[in-house]
């Protein structure tokens, strides 16, 4: 919502384009590979992901722009690797805010300070900061460069139906309606997943009580972009205030509702202008504030019991709702479409088997169960559910004033990338080493003596430590790339590596196997089995 | 600790719940208990504790 007298896309700051629906119809009953529903950050990321191991996609989005507000606005260093991966990594780095630092304040008395890890050896900070307007947008001029992804604004679809090979996706634009055959579907349709309602699919879980505002305002004002989360603050009696920084000099400032205040009644302009003032007021803001945009949200923890129905595969919001503690929503939705993108990609380009597929749901169902097990914890300090975690949360933030321990206790545990332990395409692990990433854990990304391992990863990259080994015939199986890394390395110490061994990384940076010492014997089967390739080398 | 210093403590801790009031003696009691288990340094025992404490509280059946 914007203040009166603004349109919703009349920004202070960002300048919404409008886009068309497709004027050139010619082909648009054509048969694709893959359609993707929803042009938001996960669809355009799928897209991306697609053209990448070279395949085409039709995008289908209902709206004539972007998101009408910045919603999702921490994306997190996993998430550059994705960027990094699909080619748009550059503009994300010139405008989004790097930060590590947060600050959790108690009746305006700071508690806690903690540090993500990060050190000057990692290639991206831990959190960036960036509304998602401009997220959409730098996904979207990525994809508009891609020979390989269509993107058709103001398109709805408004039927799905199972046909032999493929799903068949009826659509309505301005221009009329038409239907087209799409081999696989990703739907990317956000919360409220139309592409859901039509498959009779529901999301499971419960519905937590907290429910927040999100006001983002512009305002001069003189902090770094450090975390701040205020307890039982002067504005916010009993409630909790989240205040982030964003670029363009626009702050997100997000607060609890109490109970039996009504999101309506909270949501009108003149209540979020007083709560805003009395937030200013407590974080010592005297100068000015302009009004950007503001929303409402409760925190859920709701997913499908399946990520896959039949060959729909549904990606970001869709098919899971997560509480926004831990910065998880964009961050799992943008971890889905890679994972799901690039298994397609090796499916339809032949280069592994139908079977691949099988491990998506039990990998990103499971990285969202992880998260509802930690949002729980952060919930219930955030909002307490019942008498005895309002006592304890009250306690610990009490003896956290005099005693730093119990700041602990409200740390606000933010993401970190989910082992993929129980996946099937996961190996057991060797248990010769030590120490090191484990199969299904995100692979390490040391400096080598230029840049970083991470840049140097394509395709399914097998590092193959010290000269030991011949890795001749793997180099010789589609998209498989080698990479040799020297023995008594930074590098090999991050892997736990000496002369022989062996780690097969994935396209998302996860570790499939790994042998201490290796036989190149056994990393072929490995990799034939764990990517269900097809039997010949190429 | 001797008999004489737990005595002392019981008293200190009686008068402090009387000082902060039955609005705060609940928290109060609870951010006691936090820190003394921190002081007390052993996760498993100071369960222990929170379990045997739960039992034979006033008013519950057969204690009087």
């Amino acid at each position: 919502m914007r203040p009166a007298g603004r349109s919703e896309l009349d920004s202070l700051y960002f300048t919404y384009p409008h886009f068309d629906g497709p004027t050139d119809r010619g082909h648009l009953s054509d048969d694709v590979p893959v359609a993707i529903v929803g042009a938001g950050p996960v669809g355009l990321t799928a897209a991306l992901t697609l053209a990448g191991e070279g395949v085409r996609s039709v995008v289908l989005e209902r709206k004539a722009t972007f998101n009408d507000g910045s919603r999702a606005i921490c994306i997190a260093r996993q998430s550059y690797y994705i960027l990094d991966r699909i080619g748009a990594l550059k503009p994300f780095l010139k405008k989004s805010l790097g930060w590590t630092t947060g600050r959790t304040f108690y009746r305006g008395r700071q508690i806690l300070e903690f540090q993500m890890p990060d050190s000057a050896a990692e290639r991206f900070r831990p959190m960036y900061n960036l509304q998602q307007q401009y997220i959409e947008r730098f996904l979207w001029e990525a994809a508009a460069a891609s020979p390989l992804i269509e993107i058709r604004w103001q398109s709805a679809v408004s039927d799905v139906t199972d046909v032999n090979d493929g799903v068949r996706l009826s659509v309505s634009d301005p221009g009329g309606d038409y239907a087209f055959k799409a081999g696989w579907v990703l739907a990317a349709d956000g919360a409220h997943s139309p592409v859901r309602k039509m498959r009779g699919l529901r999301l499971q879980g419960e519905n937590y009580e907290g429910r927040y505002v999100i006001a983002d305002v512009r305002m001069d004002h003189d902090y770094p972009t450090i975390r701040r989360a205020l307890f039982d603050p002067a504005s916010r009696p009993g409630g909790t205030v989240l205040v982030h920084r964003q670029p363009d000099d626009i702050w997100r400032i997000d607060y609890q509702l109490r109970d039996g205040e009504s999101a309506e009644e909270a949501t009108r302009e003149a209540e979020v202008r007083r709560n805003v003032e009395a937030v200013l007021k407590d974080i010592g803001h005297t100068g000015g504030y302009a009004l950007e945009w503001w929303s409402v949200y409760s925190a859920n923890t709701l997913a499908l019991d399946d990520y896959r129905d039949g060959r729909i595969f549904f990606i970001g919001d869709s098919a899971h709702i997560v509480p926004i503690f831990g910065v998880r929503g964009l961050n799992n939705g943008l971890a889905d479409a890679q994972n799901i993108g690039w298994k397609l990609g090796w499916v339809l380009s032949g280069r592994a088997g139908e079977g691949l597929l099988a491990s998506y749901t039990p990998e990103r169902r499971g990285a969202t169960l992880d998260v509802f097990a930690n949002a729980t914890k952060s919930t219930r300090f955030m909002t307490p559910p019942s008498h005895g975690w309002q006592v304890m949360r009250d306690a610990a933030l009490s003896l956290a004033l005099t005693h730093p321990y119990a700041g602990a206790l409200a740390n606000p545990r933010q993401m970190v990338p989910y082992t993929y332990a129980d996946s099937p395409v996961t190996l057991e692990d060797d248990p010769a080493f030590s120490a090191g990433p484990a199969p299904g854990a995100v692979a390490a990304d040391p400096q080598l003596e230029q840049g970083h391992l991470s840049e140097r990863l394509s395709g399914v990259s097998v590092l193959v430590f010290g000269d030991c080994l011949d890795p001749g015939g793997l180099a010789r199986i589609g998209g498989v790339t080698v990479l040799r890394l020297r023995a008594g390395t930074e590098a090999a110490r991050a892997y736990d590596a000496k002369d022989g061994t062996v780690y097969l990384v994935r396209p998302d940076m996860h570790v499939a196997a790994r042998w201490r010492q290796a036989d190149p014997g056994v990393v072929t089967s490995a990799l034939r089995q764990i990517f269900h390739l097809s039997g010949e080398s190429r | 600790m001797t008999p004489g210093e737990f005595e002392t403590v019981y008293e200190a801790m009686a008068e402090a719940i009387d000082a902060v009031g039955p609005e705060h003696s609940e928290v109060f009691l609870a951010k006691l208990c936090l820190a003394l288990a921190h002081e007390l340094g052993d996760g498993g025992k100071a369960l222990e504790l929170i379990a045997d404490c739960g039992k034979d509280l006033p008013g519950a059946a057969g204690v009087r």
